[in-house]
């Protein structure tokens, strides 16, 4: 049974190759998601198993600050994202 | 006027104008596409801030500020992955399903696996997720409309299930966008001033109503309580049902069959982000606020799940005018979200069950959409009565419960089907199938319905369903990997489809071959 990524990385890709184009996305969207998954599930991980972020800081629970700080990246990783797959598109484009 | 004659005057006049919306938006309606999703016409600012409608509904205005208000970081749980959650739509689902996606769920799943049995399971589970969600927004303005108006709480689920219905006979997905961007931007408008009107108690300071909580009620008011290892493991369970989960519900699943183009799809979903994220930092400040100005005991005595807070702090912070306005848009608010809620579930019902399994694809466009608005009635009655029985639940709770429903089923299946090239129907159907079961099974044997003779510990079952539909996932793959029938169409066709592989092609606007049958175009 093959993995859910099929790409090798020392195959090296056409930016006009539909497929290839449509290989990278793929890689990348899976990467930032197991990612961002991984940072989301860290705040009620460390806050209900252990006393990590039970500190006040400013006035404010610190796990409000990282949680806070959680919208904010994934803010962040939208227009981010956003930005990469409208210049991939232009690219795109740009070849057709 | 009285405030309660104010209030049922705010109420009927907001209700009026989503009635003349959907009048209006009836005489655009050209056929079963326009109903079922707009016509895939609808710009991205437009369905975005619609989008956006979906999530800022009354079971999270009412739910989170009120767990906020009695539980205090327990309460954030439930708002803190939601961006994030977004993220992950925007990144792994929303442009594959503009491009693969018809008129509901199913057809994004079909796209690549035809088969009666998963299209019906796929139907099945949408028709749940969507009247559980139906449930809570039924229980929200119930509860509120009790409080403002003196109005018997059955006779208002009654009324709103009566609405919903007329939403769906009249307007389809163009009505339900129309008031979908009406009622967002009420409702915004109205907890700005709630906010602005909350923190001018506490010296303009935006995290003055947390600093005023820490300092009448201790450090335990903002820092996460220790309940325990099964109160642990509900966080992390109602966390991973949540980021999950959202990418599952079909009423959100079909925005993105709404619109032009791939780009439109991102571009939505990136506004309803920013929409929503502000929204939700904002109802931790009134969370804390209404503790403040209100108080936990009158809260528990209004409502001993805390979903009247945010009216509550309207009247103690606002006079009746802003009690008023508040309990007006909450109605509005149930009511958009109603009927999204019916389009997504009735199309399950009229497309995918009655059209596509029963009849195979053999039934006129004229008639599927009659058999959809009747089974939108239908399904609309079916919700007014549990929410009948549901009456004392906290409705950010029973959301969460439609989340892990959704995290243990229609999303695990539908990233498969979009990302892993062995998968096959067989594991599509098993998927679908064991983590609906698993999911359901495990609320239904756990402490919210059985109490302290509950079965199984957790009210959020994600932690275990969601685990248990991937390996249900695997095994049906395995199982199913020498029958050539079950592998469907080619996921190299598939990820050409769903990816685009270039702007131009996306942005035409055109999509791929409808994958229904081509008796069922129309």
């Amino acid at each position: 049974m093959s993995s859910i990524v099929v790409v090798r990385d020392d195959e090296p890709e056409d930016p006009r190759d539909p497929d290839a184009v449509a290989r990278r996305r793929i890689r990348v969207v899976l990467s930032a998601s197991a990612l961002l998954v991984t940072a989301v599930m860290a705040l009620p991980i460390l806050t209900s198993f252990t006393h990590i972020l039970d500190g006040v800081v400013g006035g404010i629970g610190a796990a409000y600050i990282v949680g806070f700080g959680e919208f904010v990246l994934a803010m962040a990783g939208a227009v981010a994202y956003c930005r990469w797959v409208d210049r991939l598109d232009g690219d795109g484009e740009g070849t057709r | 006027m009285s405030g309660h004659g104010l209030a049922i005057a705010i109420a009927v006049v907001l209700v009026g104008v989503t009635v003349a919306l959907a009048v209006y938006a009836s005489r655009q309606l050209g056929g079963t596409g326009d109903h079922y999703t707009a016509g895939g016409r609808l710009r991205g600012w437009q369905n975005g801030i619609a989008l956006a409608g979906d999530q800022i509904s009354a079971g999270s205005f009412l739910g989170i500020t009120g767990a906020v208000a009695l539980t205090g970081f327990s309460g954030f749980y439930l708002a803190a992955g939601l961006p994030a959650a977004y993220l992950l739509i925007l990144l792994l689902i929303a442009e594959p399903l503009r491009n693969l996606g018809r008129y509901t769920l199913a057809d994004a799943v079909c796209a690549r696996f035809e088969g009666r049995l998963l299209r019906g399971s796929v139907a099945v589970a949408t028709l749940i997720i969507s009247v559980v969600y139906m449930v809570i927004q039924f229980v929200g303005a119930g509860l509120v409309s009790q409080l403002l108006f003196g109005i018997d709480y059955w006779i208002v689920v009654l009324f709103l299930g009566t609405v919903t219905t007329l939403y769906t006979v009249l307007g389809g997905m163009i009505a339900t966008t129309y008031i979908q961007i009406f009622k967002a931007s009420v409702l915004l408008v109205l907890v700005a001033v709630l906010t602005l009107v909350s923190i001018s108690r506490t010296g303009w300071n935006p995290v003055g109503p947390l600093l005023h909580a820490r300092h009448t009620l201790g450090d335990k008011a903002i820092v996460p309580l220790h309940m325990g290892t099964t109160s642990s493991l509900e966080n992390v369970s109602l966390s991973l049902g949540l980021v999950l989960g959202f990418m599952g519900l079909p009423h959100v699943v079909l925005r993105f069959m709404t619109v032009r183009d791939g780009r439109a799809a991102r571009d939505s979903t990136r506004l309803a982000m920013w929409i929503f994220a502000v929204f939700f930092l904002v109802l931790i400040i009134l969370g804390y606020s209404a503790v403040n100005e209100v108080g936990p005991a009158a809260l528990l005595k209004a409502n001993k799940a805390g979903n009247l807070a945010a009216p509550q702090l309207a009247q103690a912070v606002g006079g009746q005018v802003l009690f008023a306005l508040i309990s007006g848009v909450v109605i509005a608010t149930v009511l958009a979200v109603l009927a999204s809620l019916a389009i997504a579930s009735s199309g399950a019902v009229a497309h995918d069950l009655y059209t596509q399994v029963i009849k195979h694809g053999d039934v006129a466009p004229d008639r599927q959409l009659r058999i959809s608005r009747v089974s939108g009635g239908v399904i609309a009655g079916i919700a007014v009565l549990v929410a009948l029985a549901a009456k004392d639940k906290n409705v950010a709770f029973l959301s969460n419960v439609a989340f892990a429903i959704a995290a243990s089923s229609t999303t695990p299946v539908l990233l498969l089907t979009l990302y892993w090239p062995s998968f096959n129907r067989a594991g599509a159907t098993a998927a679908m199938i064991g983590g609906l079961i698993v999911s359901c099974g495990l609320v239904i044997v756990g402490p919210d319905v059985l109490g302290g003779s509950h079965l199984f510990g957790l009210s959020i079952p994600a932690l275990v369903s969601v685990p248990a539909a991937l390996v249900f996932a695997y095994v049906g793959t395995r199982l199913g990997r020498h029958n050539p029938r079950l592998a469907g169409t080619p996921y190299a066709e598939i990820r050409r489809r769903a990816f685009g592989g270039g702007g131009a092609a996306v942005r035409s606007g055109a999509r791929e071959p409808a994958p229904v049958p081509a008796s069922a175009n129309h």
